[in-house]
């Protein structure tokens, strides 16, 4: 029978919640992912004050790494440097709108659905199921060939196009959640439902959503990255590394750096969400699978 | 502990019909029940893919608020002529039978003129639609063995490090953006050592010789693009396979490694792959259409974005709807073709 000190109270899953992060900074990949990061957030959000000025350095266009312009400068002889310290905003800020929001609606819909069974739950999932047959990046082309190119239809978009993937994960938590002993309990005092998902159920998925969720934004951002490279997002003057890697690549045989900088931050900072994610999900897993192997 | 979990070494016989037995007795009905069985699960799906996809294509350039006659004829046409479009395009009639209208044209090939070129949208397509299946079956057929036998070797448990280095090598190039992966390619072997074209545009004017070159670099980045998913896939599936009990009984008989892999654990780890596979060729035309935008080849990817930065939304459909048949098609066929090669699938 189920005990006392099961019954998930906060302190208990708040102190789940530090030995993940310590068991996932133990882990190689996580260190280097979360390191990666952190280093990442804080250029895209710090650098703006260190830039070799503050406004647009302007020299003459296209020329290559020198004294004044250490990575050269663009098609226009903005500098580059500048730039790229300037224009990280939108590569990190878009994606993590559009995921937190895809969360929101998928979250709410899987949480309900896992929490009410029946046909709603069978509905929902078959919605979720559906949407992600279908191919993301011609879908959203369509969507902003149809109502043009902005902020927020290329959040709205994407946060649709990521709804159900996040959605799926957040039911199937919850559902192996719902049978625990103080969901059950808490059904017994008579609490409402409302009280249960979000006092008892939603505590306990964060782990498995936010692998889900590191996930996602890994891909949000190269996906958002991709449709300012296409020239369907992020707009110009906006300093936006897709923008720029799309800007200056015909420079590339005489200033590599205007494509080659942006270009490695929009990697790094992929990269790091996606060790980081990584990690959580092995640590979740316990990696049981490369111990029971034989050969 | 009343009801003990039974341990997982003795749930099932370990030289149980999995490993060489005969395969399960084939569904009542006869083979040719059996096949059309078979069709109809890997094509309905397929079909209502489509279907959505004609649905959003259809709802986002004609419904959502915008006025397709204006953004066809643009800003200096009359409103006679306005109201003369919506009439001969049958725009003044309900939602439902406008798609109907619209689906039905599709599918009859009648897919309008292009606003920008005044050329029949058909004219302009089908073309491109050749480089691109070029494009796209190439970088299947390269990529699908060599991820599955890196995979392979993935999945082999070794020390710790080399563990870590190829875990968060593969993770990394995951995260890699395709564009990046494409320019990085184009400054290596174009500009820096200048082996290959720097874009794909001998497709349209060159000779035999420059045609196959603008296919290297595009097919290339497709490769590296695809890989890390379909090998990570495979050593997950490979490795599951590893820590079941007919595994541990085929090490116990020592059987070498060789025969363990290709004979005991590929068979089973292969029917999670095949679906994944036909999911990532799905993905893979999105990596297509960055891919030729990336190399400016002369195909649907850069016409749809080209017709979309135009406000060509006529084209736009068409490729949209051409794009999804496409590769869904793809999908369909190399799910059949990998389920004939490895018949333990098809009763699965």
């Amino acid at each position: 029978m189920s005990t006392v000190n099961e019954a998930g109270s906060a302190p208990a899953v708040r102190q789940k919640r530090q030995s993940l992060w310590v068991a996932v900074l133990h882990t190689g990949e996580g260190m280097i992912g979360v390191t990666l990061g952190i280093g990442m957030v804080l250029l895209i959000i710090l650098g703006r004050f260190f830039g070799p000025s503050t406004d647009y350095n302007v020299g003459l266009p296209g020329s290559g790494s020198s004294a004044e312009h250490w990575f050269g400068t663009d098609t226009l002889g903005r500098d580059i440097l500048s730039r790229f310290l300037h224009g990280g905003d939108t590569v990190l800020l878009i994606p993590l709108i559009a995921v937190t929001l895809a969360l929101i609606i998928g979250g709410t819909l899987g949480l309900f659905g896992a929490y009410w069974g029946g046909w709603p739950d069978v509905v929902i999932s078959k919605v979720f199921d559906v949407i992600l047959t279908l191919p993301p990046l011609l879908i959203v082309l369509v969507i902003i060939g149809g109502l043009g190119a902005s902020n927020t239809v290329l959040i709205i978009t994407v946060a649709l196009v990521y709804a159900p993937g996040l959605g799926r994960v957040v039911r199937g938590t919850a559902q192996s959640v719902m049978v625990n002993p103080y969901v059950l309990s808490a059904q017994a005092r008579g609490e409402s439902d409302l009280a249960i998902i979000f006092r008892e159920v939603l505590p306990n998925v964060s782990g498995p959503v936010l692998a889900e969720f590191g996930l996602r934004l890994t891909y949000a951002i190269l996906f958002v990255a991709t449709l300012s490279f296409l020239g369907l997002g992020v707009q110009p003057p906006a300093p936006d590394w897709g923008l720029m890697v799309a800007e200056n690549r015909g420079l590339i045989t005489v200033a590599p750096w205007g494509t080659m900088l942006p270009a490695l931050g929009i990697t790094l900072l992929a990269v790091a969400f996606n060790l980081t994610a990584d990690a959580i999900s092995r640590v979740l897993a316990g990696d049981e699978l490369s111990r029971l192997a034989v050969i | 502990m009343t009801d003990a979990a039974p341990d997982p070494l003795m749930a099932e016989t370990p030289l149980g019909p999995q490993v060489e037995g005969p395969a399960a007795a084939p569904p009542k009905g006869g083979a040719a029940a059996a096949i059309l069985r078979f069709l109809v699960q890997r094509i309905v799906p397929a079909l209502i893919t489509l279907w959505l996809i004609s649905i959003v294509v259809f709802a986002s350039t004609h419904v959502l608020g915008i006025n397709v006659a204006l953004r066809v004829l643009g800003r200096q046409a009359t409103p006679e002529q306005l109201a003369e479009f919506n009439k001969s395009h049958g725009l003044d009639k309900a939602v439902y039978e406008q798609y109907g209208v619209w689906l039905w044209d599709f599918v009859r090939g009648d897919w309008g003129t292009s606003a920008v070129s005044d050329r029949a949208i058909t004219g302009i397509v089908v073309p491109r639609l050749e480089y691109t299946m070029i494009l796209a079956i190439a970088a299947i057929v390269i990529a699908l063995p060599l991820a599955i036998a890196f995979g392979i070797y993935l999945a082999r448990p070794g020390s710790r490090a080399r563990e870590l280095a190829l875990s968060i090598s593969n993770v990394s190039v995951a995260a890699i953006p395709v564009f990046v992966i494409g320019i990085v390619l184009i400054y290596v072997f174009s500009v820096k050592l200048g082996w290959t074209p720097t874009d794909s545009s001998g497709l349209a004017f060159g000779s035999w010789t420059d045609k196959v070159a603008a296919f290297i670099l595009p097919t290339v980045t497709l490769v590296i693009t695809l890989m890390p998913h379909i090998s990570r896939l495979t050593q997950v599936s490979v490795r599951e396979t590893m820590t079941t009990p007919y595994a541990r009984a085929a090490v116990l008989r020592g059987l070498s490694r060789r025969t363990i892999t290709y004979r005991h654990l590929m068979p089973n780890a292969a029917g999670p792959i095949v679906n994944v596979v036909a999911l990532d060729l799905i993905w893979l035309i999105g990596g297509v259409i960055i891919v030729e935008n990336v190399f400016g080849f002369p195909g649907l990817g850069t016409l749809l974005v080209q017709s979309i930065a135009a406000g060509d939304l006529l084209v736009v459909q068409a490729v949209a709807m051409v794009s999804g048949v496409l590769f869904i098609g793809i999908g369909v066929a190399a799910d059949i073709l990998v389920t004939v090669f490895n018949p333990r699938l098809r009763n699965g």
